[in-house]
């Protein structure tokens, strides 16, 4: 079988080492359950407001757009604002989130369904399960309320973040997600940074190449 | 791809009299050294961060069989379900049986140099499937039937007008006389037509960028998010990923994310990395019911055995092939194959053999800039000429040697070699004083063909030092002619 020609080439090429099976299978055990420590960058361990500014001024510099409510009751005021934004307003439509279903929307949203088709015109509203401040970057897991499809069909993006999810570094974000889990993650892990943007013709960045064009995010709390 | 690094010599000679392709260069490769500059200036850690990128893929490699089992593990306990291909053909029989099996017609296809490596599809195209590349560069390079020049900006060989010019032909079916005349209209449009056949694709099959056997993840980095409309968009999603790209754990993946993107593009992080663990769950609404990930040899056992294993370190940000002044001047389809730059210089060899591809390790200046800028510290220098040293060895290169023997026959005689260096250099500076340089020169013509030779000033190195010497003093370097 040709798993088991595989591995037997990389332990045969990997001999000359001259490590036991026993010490390699060991510091192998030891690195998967004991996570090791690199070097962290200092703008991956900020703590309370100067965290919370990092997260902004990165997310805003990568030209996404953010707003802050003091809380998550307000949010359909502050969605109001990324709607009226664009021209002509845009189909806007969330998952199946009982959260955001039941804020009081002044027009209702309507709930999306995967044979849907979102593209120009289009905006959908996610949760995001956090978020890391170092890059700016959302953290979006997938589940029945958070279609992972959501943060890449739609024309506008919105995220609604919580102030209180937003940590500092990936390693942290990753013990979360790991911990909440148990171990096993969610069928998609999404670290959203930036619109959709492509290079590939003229060499200059261009926004809304597949995903979104624009993405807005919605800090409550 | 059918490989022409054998013709390297003359390929590099046809890139560096292509008008096109020196214009399209000039810019770009350039354009992303400053990026990478500037994101490495905002983190005072990057050096920090560069050794444990490293020594993490150092770990991984010398423990490779384990984590490929672990992860393996892992993946299959998600419910993916894992191949294994010991080589390319293998690799493309898996994917054909399994795209058969489900009778797919249509398939979305992510980014995916391995593809590249196996030559996907072709293969998948021969037997009747509709495979359609949806990385925007990748997709241009399809329509026009070539292939990428640049790991992570496959088409940068193209010009805006290009791009025009194949949408016009291509996409027959839009107005003739609807603008086209920037970067936006081409990106809107392209997005257009391709979300149709995401919608219609029934399998989606992509590269992974790392396996974290943690978690029997596929990480993906992409900034257009083609990668996840493949992923998730299709009943279907086929990984397929060398064997070198497994990770141990998440926090290992943070360090190397941290020098990717800043590498590739001088981003700090791309607009998507996406970690894919398994297919939908039951209660999820979306996503595909079934992940297969094929995992590829193709080579890469052979390189750990024959010490090459420093440049299965690589993680494809490309910044070797942006800093290379080779690169630079002949762009990336001279080195005919798939991997270009001095980490093509370094694969190709080990993947076609040194009879194939034994001349691009010589195309290389050894100013050492690639391995200054690797973010996994691969010492490309070094392994270039470890090939060097092979095709000299195997009985190639007769007249180099032959060359370098005339050299020593003067090296060993210093008398004799400062006469003939004072002779040299007097006779070339006086014929090339008033320009300051040599259009042609006899015995020169292919190397004066590309580029001006700069005459020498006077005297030589030795004469110099040896006034130094006596005067004790620095000596006025003379003033260079433009």
């Amino acid at each position: 079988m040709s798993r088991d020609t595989i591995i037997a080439r990389v332990k045969s090429a990997l001999q000359s080492g001259g490590e036991s099976a026993s010490k390699r299978s060991n510091a192998v055990k030891a690195r998967l359950s004991h996570q090791p420590r690199h070097p962290l960058p200092a703008f991956a361990a900020l703590e309370g407001e100067e965290r919370v500014a990092q997260f902004i001024r990165s997310l805003e510099t990568q030209g996404a757009e953010v707003i802050a409510v003091p809380e998550f009751a307000i949010l359909p005021v502050a969605v109001e604002q990324c709607l009226e934004r664009v021209a002509p307003r845009p189909r806007f439509v969330i998952g199946n989130d009982e959260r955001l279903i039941t804020l009081a929307w002044p027009t209702t949203p309507e709930l999306w369904r995967p044979d849907q088709m979102l593209g120009d015109g289009t905006a959908a509203l996610t949760h995001a399960w956090g978020a890391v401040a170092e890059t700016g970057t959302l953290v979006m897991s997938s589940s029945a309320a958070s279609p992972a499809s959501l943060a890449f069909l739609p024309e506008l993006h919105i995220v609604a973040l919580a102030r209180g999810s937003i940590v500092g570094s990936f390693e942290e974000a990753f013990g979360r997600l790991g911990a909440s889990s148990a171990g096993r993650l969610p069928r998609a892990v999404n670290l959203v940074s930036s619109p959709s943007r492509t290079s590939d013709i003229g060499g200059r960045s261009v926004r809304g190449a597949h995903g979104p064009r624009r993405l807005a995010v919605i800090i409550y709390g | 791809m059918t490989p022409s690094t054998q013709t390297f010599k003359s390929n590099a000679t046809a890139a560096l009299a292509d008008a096109k392709l020196a214009k399209a260069l000039s810019g770009l490769p350039s354009g992303l050294v400053a990026q990478r500059t500037a994101a490495k200036g905002r983190v005072p850690e990057f050096e920090a961060l560069r050794n444990a990128a490293r020594d993490i893929r150092d770990h991984t490699l010398a423990h490779l069989d384990l984590y490929l089992e672990a992860f393996a593990a892992k993946a299959e306990a998600a419910g993916s379900k894992v191949h294994w291909a010991v080589d390319a053909a293998e690799a493309r029989t898996i994917i054909a049986r399994l795209a058969q099996q489900r009778g797919v017609r249509r398939v979305a296809k992510g980014k995916s140099m391995v593809s590249e490596e196996i030559a996907l599809n072709e293969h998948l195209g021969a037997l009747g499937m509709d495979v359609f590349e949806s990385d925007l560069g990748e997709y241009l390079l399809q329509i026009r039937g070539e292939t990428p020049s640049h790991i992570i900006a496959p088409a940068i060989h193209l010009s805006q007008d290009q791009v025009e010019a194949d949408f016009r032909k291509h996409h027959a079916q839009l107005d003739p006389n609807r603008i086209l005349g920037t970067p936006e209209s081409l990106v809107a449009e392209a997005r257009t037509v391709l979300r149709q056949r995401f919608l219609d694709a029934d399998i989606g099959i992509t590269g992974a960028n790392f396996l974290i056997a943690e978690t029997g993840s596929a990480v993906i980095v992409t900034n257009e998010g083609n990668g996840d409309l493949s992923a998730h968009l299709p009943k279907t999603h086929i990984v397929l990923a060398s064997i070198d790209k497994v990770v141990p754990t998440l926090v290992d993946l943070a360090t190397l994310l941290r020098v990717l993107a800043r590498s590739a593009t001088g981003q700090d992080m791309t607009a998507y990395t996406s970690l894919l663990t398994g297919p939908k769950a039951a209660s999820d609404i979306d996503g595909p019911a079934e992940c297969h990930i094929v995992i590829v040899d193709n080579g890469r056992t052979d390189m750990l055995k024959a010490g090459l294993g420093e440049a299965l370190r690589c993680i494809r940000c490309g910044a070797c092939l942006n800093h290379c002044p080779i690169y630079n001047a002949i762009g990336g389809h001279a080195y005919g194959w798939v991997y270009a730059g001095p980490i093509g210089a370094v694969l190709s060899p080990a993947f076609l053999g040194i009879d194939a591809a034994g001349d691009l390790p010589s195309a290389s200046t050894f100013c050492g800039k690639c391995e200054e800028v690797c973010p996994v510290k691969i010492p490309l220098t070094s392994l270039m000429r470890g090939w060097r040293e092979k095709k000299l060895a195997s009985g190639a290169g007769r007249r180099e040697r032959a060359l370098l023997s005339a050299w020593a026959f003067f090296a060993e005689r210093p008398k004799l070699y400062h006469l003939a260096a004072r002779f040299g250099i007097a006779t070339l500076s006086a014929l090339g004083r008033s320009r300051g340089a040599f259009r042609r020169l006899p015995f020169a013509g292919r190397w004066t063909a590309t580029r001006d030779f700069p005459a020498p000033q006077r005297r030589t190195f030795q004469q110099l030092w040896a006034e130094h010497q006596h005067r004790r003093e620095v000596p006025q370097v003379p003033k260079v002619p433009r």
